[in-house]
């Protein structure tokens, strides 16, 4: 393919997308590191002394779920790597479009006591999840994002080939300080270079992620690990507050599947009168909940076992995409690389504007449109950091329904604004033309 | 003083030593991460069941052997960048290869 065009979507691409892709890169390296900043913030809720004891699940249960007669149970997360206690996790019986709740209870697994609770769509947590994943845009922000990681990815890929280019005779490291652009052309080459594979990667999987829920559509895909009873045993309100025995089931699950750490206990509400297990394996860098069992809820039987090391290269490759992504398979050392690798994606958008800026800024000089790098850059930071500062109190102080109304009146807003001011511009120009003639 | 450019391993590759590099360095991570966990956790109430892997011997000989021997790959791709010999980046690449290879069997 010719290289002059190669350059010419990389440099669409990255002039275009690049903000996303910054604003992706900045909130992706902070959303990495979720579980710890949320045991960080509360403590009280996540930490307890470690001791042999061991409290019932089924009792704890039973003790909160008449505590919130509005709700019926969701799901118990089990004790893991920052977080030491189970917690039980209720949906409101009646759901509000405006104020939608994940009710969370924390229970220390020793003594059985609560330890607080919370809405999660009020914790910074769950900010911190949505901004990234979906722009805190309710209605197509997941797909959006979906397509800035197919923009990544192009991005990378014409990158990579145009590489050879724009080096000629210059020695891989060596960066040359005596222009800014110059000097930042070097560093967004070495850089992009170096982050080649990481922003593969995290473009192929934040596509997928992204618009994951159309490309199953289309090719119709199914979840690899699902399973769903035909036939109705109860009436929903049966199963909803059937009485489970958690520790029993917990029990059988080891029994079952040893080398599966349960992470989450998920009982169905729809009549199914099941119980699904979902857990990890240790030596796997599969998504943590890639890994089932079901059970019946009355007989306990299994029902239904996934165990993702005897699957297909296809399903492996399912379950790789979030862990991959989000970096969720190698402690904190990798996060810590990851958050490394992400910021160097930003300062790759940020470097490749600036060399945009620089290159233009002779021409745009000439019309008088010029504004100086350093203030556009500083409005620019401002305003990204601004507004998500501007969501994170509002997401924190009123949860998930009104910030998300009010972000995507003012991103749609902002686009019509956009188009409208564009077409202004042009419609005005043809008229001074057809003036002059 | 040689001042031409080998464009072969300029170009070619280092990007190539890169990319394994980088991916290596995570499989090692990962590997470190898991030996790791293992090895600190409480012998008396072990919070991973080991059983079907072999048991906790086992599981930590073999996610040590892997790390270390990842980790070797890796360090000498960054070696191989950093000395930009075009016959050591091509040892380097092909042990990178047999080394990607083995991930996926």
């Amino acid at each position: 393919m010719n290289k002059n065009l190669l350059w010419k979507i990389h440099n669409w691409l990255g002039l275009y997308t690049g903000i996303v892709i910054l604003f992706l890169s900045i909130t992706g390296a902070a959303a990495l590191f979720r579980p710890e900043i949320d045991q960080l913030l509360n403590p009280n809720l996540r930490q307890v002394e470690p001791g042999s004891e061991k409290a019932s699940l089924t009792e704890a249960v039973a003790k909160v779920l008449p505590m919130h007669p509005n709700k019926y149970l969701f799901e118990v997360e089990m004790p893991k790597a920052y977080l030491d206690t189970w917690i039980i996790r209720l949906m409101p019986k009646e759901k509000s479009q405006l104020n939608p709740m994940i009710w969370e209870v924390f229970i220390n697994p020793h003594t059985g006591e609560i330890l607080g609770e919370r809405n999660y769509f009020k914790s910074f947590s769950y900010f911190l999840r949505n901004i990234h994943v979906r722009f805190y845009e309710a209605y197509f922000g997941r797909q959006i994002v979906g397509l800035a990681g197919i923009a990544l990815f192009l991005s990378t890929i014409t990158g990579l080939f145009i590489y050879g280019k724009f080096m000629k005779k210059q020695p891989f490291g060596k960066i040359r300080s005596n222009k800014l652009r110059i000097t930042q052309a070097d560093l967004h080459k070495f850089i992009g270079i170096s982050a080649l594979a990481f922003n593969m990667m995290i473009g192929i999987t934040g596509a997928w992620l992204g618009l994951q829920s159309y490309i199953m559509y289309g090719l119709d895909i199914s979840q690899p690990n699902n399973f769903s009873r035909n036939e109705k045993v109860f009436t929903e309100k049966e199963d909803m507050n059937y009485i489970l025995d958690f520790d029993a089931i917990y029990q059988k699950s080891q029994l079952e599947f040893p080398n599966m750490i349960p992470w989450f206990i998920r009982p169905t509400t729809n009549g199914e009168g099941i119980v699904q297990v979902l857990g990890n394996v240790p030596g796997q860098a599969y998504e943590r909940r890639s890994n089932k069992l079901v059970f019946d809820k009355q007989k306990q039987e299994l029902l239904f076992k996934y165990n993702i090391s005897d699957q297909n290269f296809g399903a492996k490759l399912y379950f790789v995409q979030e862990s991959f992504h989000f970096g969720d398979f190698a402690g904190i050392s990798l996060k810590i690389l990851y958050c490394l690798l992400a910021l160097s994606s930003g300062f790759l958008s940020l470097s490749g504007f600036i060399i945009y800026l620089e290159r233009t800024r002779k021409s745009k000089s000439r019309l008088g449109k010029t504004i100086p790098l350093k203030s556009k850059l500083s409005r620019w930071t401002i305003g990204i950091l601004g507004t998500i500062a501007g969501i994170a109190i509002m997401s924190i102080k009123l949860g998930l329904g009104i910030p998300s109304l009010l972000v995507a009146i003012a991103f749609y807003g902002f686009l019509i604004a956009i188009i409208i001011k564009k077409l202004l511009l042009k419609t005005k120009r043809s008229t001074f033309k057809n003036l002059e003639v | 003083m040689n001042t031409k450019t080998d464009k072969i391993t300029e170009h070619y590759l280092i990007p190539l030593l890169l990319f394994f590099g980088s991916i290596f360095f995570v499989v090692s991570i990962f590997f470190w991460n898991e030996w790791i966990n293992v090895l600190t956790e409480n012998y008396l109430f072990p919070f991973y069941p080991l059983q079907e892997l072999g048991g906790r011997k086992h599981f930590l000989a073999s996610t040590s052997l892997n790390g270390l021997c990842y980790l070797a790959i890796t360090v000498m791709c960054f070696v191989s960048i950093a000395l930009k010999n075009k016959a050591f980046c091509i040892f380097s690449i092909t042990l990178s290869l047999i080394g990607f290879i083995l991930l996926f069997i």
